[in-house]
Parts: C-alpha cells; structure tokens; sequence
C-alpha cells in the first residue's frame, strides 16, 4: 500500500508539472499535416514571444498576447514532431506537437540490376519509397502499383499498400533480350526506370574454318544463347589451334553477331572454340587427330 | 753530375702522367692497343650502344654493308614507342661460349632498365678476328614486311556516361559489372607467398578489375594485404579470363591461416580492338637451362600496339593454376607481324605444368 501510495504521489507531481509546461494561451489543433497552414489562438496581454522548433527549422516571433499566432504551411513543411514555447519575459511555457507527412506525391524508384540475363527467376528487385510534396517519407499506407514492359508484352501488379513508407516487388527476367521498362506509379506520380536484358551464356557454338593458301580464317556462326538470344557484341571467343609448332590462341570479341579470326597454317592442326564456360565443335584439318 | 734528384723527379713525373693519359684513354673507349679478347670488343660495342653513339657501334661490326643502320638502331634503341624507347642500357654481361683462333660465340645478356622495371635480353654473337681485333657479326633481321593495304576494322567501344555528383538519390546508376574470381592458391616460394588465380567477367560490359588479398593470421587479424599491381589484366571485356597473381615477400606460408581475396570492379570506357593472338605456345629450354614458355605475339589489328605484356597461367593436371609469370615485350608490336616472346618458369614448376594460357596485356599511345 505504501508503494502504491508512493507512485500516486508521484504520479500526481507530474501531472501537475506537465500542467503547468502547457501554456495556457497555446491551444493547437489536435491533427496537423505536413505544409498546412496553421493558426494558433492565445490569451492573455502584453508583449510576448513565440519559438517554433522543429525538424531542421527554428523560429522567433515577437507577440503581442491575445492574438492569434499565423505558423504558413512553410513553417510545418517538415514532418516531425514540433517544439512550441512562449514566453513573458522570464517566464516560458512549451508544448509539443507532432506534424504529420502529407499524401503521397512523389516516387523514389530503386530497379536493381541494371543489365540481367534473360530466364533469370525473381531476378529484378524494384523498391519504390513514397514522399510527399515536401520530401517527408509517408508512413501512412498508400497503394503503388508496378508495371513491367517490354517489347512483347507488358504486366501490372495489382496495387500494393506501402509498408513504413516502402512498397517493393520483384520480377522475372523475360525470354527475350533488350529492355524492359519498369514502372512504379502513385496516383499521378510515377517514375520509370530501364533494366537491359541480356542473352544469357551462349549455346551450341560452332565454328567453321576456311583454309586460304598458308593461312586459315575461322569464323563461328551467330553465338545465341539457347533461346535464340544474340549473344552481346563484345563478348571474347576463344579460338584455339593445335599443331606441330605448338598452341595458338586468340581471344576475339564477337562483331555484328559473330567472332572471326585468322591463324597461320602450316598442316595438320586442330581447332576448338570456346566462349566462357561454353565449348563449341572440334574441328581437324589436314588429317590431324 | 747535377741535380739528380731534380732529373730523377721529372723522369717519374713523366712517367706517372704518361700511364694517366693512357687509363684515361681508355676509360672512354680509345684503343690504344688491339682488343686481345672477343668480351673487349663486345663490351666496346654496347658501351657505344649506351652512349648512343651509333657510328661507333657500328664500327665494332664485322658485317656493316650487310646491316642497315636504322634497323640497328630500330634493332638497339627500338621504336614505334615501344617499352625499349623507354629504357636505359645499364649493363652488358658478356661471357665467352667457345671460342677458336679467328671466331668466336660469345653470350651477352643486356640489362634494360625501363619504365616498368629491369629486362633483360640476351643475344648470342658471333665473332670473328680481323687482324688483331674482334668483330660482331651482327645477325641481319628478317623482319617480315607487311605489304601496304587498307585493313577495315569495325570498331566496337563502349563509352560510360555518368550522371555526376549532383545526381538525385534513388535515380537509376550503372550496375558494376559482375566479375568472380573463379580460382585462389597459395603457394610457398623460397622467399615469399604467392596467392594467384584466375578472374572472369561475367558481365556483358567492359570491367575494370583489381584483385587484393588480405591474409589473416592465427588470431583471425589481418597482418598483411597486397594487390595484383601490374600481374593481371585490369580491363576484363565481357566472359575474358585473366590471371592474377599477388606476391608477399618475406613470409612462410605457414604464418598464414586464411586468405581474404577481394575483387574491386568498375564499369570503365573500353575497345575491343586491336585483338592480339598469341601463336604457337611451346615450353622449352633455353641456352642457359631454363624453362621458358615462348611463342609469338601477332596484333591482328592494323594499329601499332607500342606496349605489351604477357601473362602466362600454368595449371597442373587437375586443372589447378599452380604458376602465374608475366613479361613484357620490348618491342612494339606491328600490324600482322610476328614479335616472339618468352617468360620464366620457375623448374620445379615447369615440371608440373601439363597445361597453360597465356594472355596478352596492351598499351597504345594513341588510345584515350
């Protein structure tokens, strides 16, 4: 009984000085948003003066009490929680008032890879982050809906609810290469972001040789992957010699689709190709085995 | 007699400046007497090389109708901006291989100090006596030469464009490429540790690759961390294979409980061109004994390549990369023409070598 006796006391002790921190004259409004405008009535008479602290801003009025106090929609852009005092002179009284951000109005958009092979499961990542007009992250559930297209076809997600302020998803790459536009909307707001499809490692490399009086020219076929996709230009195919003076290698980018190259040739030799992890045909010529 | 202190005095005055003149003629390089020895008369040659004093050099020829001066010169202080233009010679190391009463084959291993560190070049001489004086032989090049023609390349280049640092949080950057390192061993050498292994691009852009090590001892702290420095490819193109190796001298292997390997990759503006094949690979065993991997190098593009590295990767007969060596090629590499090459292999690795790769590393000075 004495604790609880002891806990009331000093429960009432706070009560009291929370009170008595309130100033009289500061009546605000119970639900304030993000850039509304604000008006605060107060009591009393003589000069006084105002403070407004709040997130990353900080304000001075001079006062006369009694009369209303004007805070602008620019004064409470920033989400928060808010810091007003008064004073008389010496004597100050302060309260706190929490600003809450106004609806959604603009998108950050995160498509995560920016290049990715084709046929590749739940393989982009696409994070929207919703903000108001003032760029305060809206806590509060808006809905946000996705769409992906690309040259074939395009497809939407049935909207989904912001969690925190965050709404996510993630995509299948397609079967087909080139890009694929990824949208993210909210309401009016919306921002598109590209994700580059790519063929994936190349499939069924094969090589042919031509034999042109002492030199050999080599030449693949268009390098696809194996749904058809051309394998980008750039990508190294190694073509590989074998022969009595030794190994001859050369690694040539693929150009317009194939990869050429060539070889002195000075009789029986064997050839092979390979592009990464890929191996292509073996070829003999000149009755090598 | 008269003064004899005094004539005695001149008389070893005379003597003493006489004997100075004739070793100081002869520091720098006036013959005063005929070359008893084959190794004089090579060291005259390349004391004239380093001065560059081609006439000179020159003179120390046995065949000078036969050798054009400017490929003696091309030959010596080399062109086309090659890594030999940049080089100093610092020192000739001249022994005798046999030697008869009127020829003889002498080694000279020439020590060039370049711009990317110390090579060495050595070339056997034939020498044949000319009255009392020996005379280089000098080898007349074959170079091949590539008729003129107009070679079409098609040019294929990716450019990156960065929004800069005053791009918006959020908006969408460039992905850098994916690269794996595909293979690490650490070996022990005599004098240090070697960590090496291969890096592939998997990307379908160019990657700019530097591979780190860190080594973490006993306690699970990193004590040492070392790059790749020059001993990799650092411009990968897409699905390309470099080696890598990273050395740390003064250490045992056994100081070493776990390798953290770390791969830093950029996307990076690059050409595909010029494509360079290197030609019949072979390992062999050079005049001195060593095991060398030699081949040829041949741009195949029609742009002068002036700087050009070799990396050679050995594996074992698991396929394991047990030996990474790199050397650079002095000489600039010529549209369509052949330029030989050979890099070191250590002998006790060159026995286990059943398989090897060499890549090629380039410069062009007329590249951005």
């Amino acid at each position: 009984m004495r604790v609880i006796g002891i806990l009331f006391f000093l429960c009432s002790v706070f009560a009291i000085l929370s009170q008595a921190q309130t100033p009289p004259g500061l009546r605000l409004p119970a639900n304030i948003v993000a850039g509304e405008a604000v008006t605060i009535p107060s009591s009393g008479s003589g000069s006084e003066t105002f403070y407004l602290i709040g997130p990353g801003r900080a304000a001075k009025r001079n006062i006369q009490a009694g009369e209303n106090i004007q805070l602008s929609s620019a004064d409470l852009g920033a989400a928060g929680t808010y810091q007003a005092i008064i004073c008389s002179g010496d004597d100050c009284a302060s309260t706190s008032f929490y600003v809450a951000p106004d609806r959604g109005k603009e998108l950050v958009f995160l498509v995560h890879p920016s290049r990715i092979a084709v046929g590749q499961p739940n393989a982009i990542s696409a994070v929207t982050v919703v903000l108001d007009r003032f760029h305060n992250l809206v806590v509060q559930p808006e809905a946000v809906t996705f769409r992906a297209t690309s040259k074939e076809n395009g497809i939407s997600s049935p909207p989904q609810m912001t969690r925190n302020g965050v709404a996510w998803t993630r995509l299948n790459s397609g079967t087909k290469d080139g890009t694929v536009e990824i949208n993210a909307s909210l309401g009016q707001a919306s921002e598109r972001r590209v994700v580059q499809q790519v063929a994936a490692e190349p499939c069924h490399l094969h090589v042919s040789a031509e034999q042109k009086g002492n030199r050999v020219v080599l030449q693949t076929e268009p390098v696809r992957d194996c749904r058809g996709n051309a394998v980008p230009d750039g990508t190294i195919v190694t073509f590989t010699k074998t022969d009595k003076l030794g190994r001859s290698t050369v690694d040539a980018p693929i150009k317009k689709g194939v990869a050429r190259t060539e070889m002195a040739f000075g009789g029986p030799a064997m050839i092979s190709v390979a592009c990464g992890v890929v191996l292509g045909n073996d070829i003999q010529m000149g009755g090598a085995r | 007699m008269k003064y004899p202190l005094a004539l005695t005095l001149f008389a070893v005055t005379l003597v003493l400046v006489a004997l100075g003149w004739l070793n100081s003629a002869k520091a720098s390089g006036v013959i005063l007497h005929p070359q008893a020895t084959p190794e004089e008369s090579v060291q005259t040659l390349f004391r004239a090389v380093r001065e560059r004093n081609w006439p000179k050099a020159q003179s120390q020829l046995a065949n000078p109708g036969q050798v054009d001066n400017s490929a003696f010169i091309y030959d010596l202080a080399g062109g086309d901006g090659s890594l030999r233009t940049y080089s100093t010679l610092e020192g000739v190391e001249v022994s005798v291989v046999h030697q008869n009463a009127d020829d003889a084959l002498v080694r000279a291993r020439m020590n060039w100090s370049t711009a990317v560190g110390s090579v060495s070049d050595t070339r056997d001489l034939k020498m044949v006596r000319e009255g009392d004086d020996w005379k280089v032989v000098w080898p007349v090049s074959q170079v091949l030469k590539v008729p003129a023609q107009v070679m079409s390349v098609n040019y294929l280049r990716w450019d990156v464009v960065n929004r800069g640092p005053e791009g918006d949080w959020g908006t969408a950057s460039i992905d850098p490429p994916k690269v794996r390192i595909i293979s690490m061993n650490a070996v022990e050498r005599p004098d240090s540790v070697i960590v090496m292994g291969e890096v592939v691009n998997e990307d379908t852009i160019p990657a700019y690759v530097t591979v780190n090590a860190a080594l973490i001892d006993s306690n699970g702290a990193e004590f040492r961390e070392e790059g790749s420095f020059d001993k990799v490819s650092h411009v990968l193109l897409p699905s390309q294979v470099t080696p890598y190796r990273i050395d740390f001298p003064r250490l045992r292997l056994n100081q070493v409980k776990q390798v953290r390997m770390d791969a830093k990759v950029a996307a990076i503006p690059a050409s595909a061109d010029p494509v360079i094949g290197v030609m019949n690979q072979r390992m062999e065993t050079d005049a001195l004994g060593k095991k060398l991997l030699a081949g040829d190098l041949v741009n195949q593009s029609g742009q002068t390549v002036n700087i050009a590295q070799v990396l050679a990767t050995c594996y074992d007969d698991n396929g394991k990369v047990i030996w990474v060596s790199d050397g650079y090629i002095d000489r600039a590499l010529l549209p369509m023409t052949p330029q030989a090459f050979a890099v070191d292999l250590p002998p006790d690795v060159a026995s286990h070598v059943q398989r090897f790769r060499v890549s090629v590393n380039h410069y062009t000075r007329s590249a951005s």
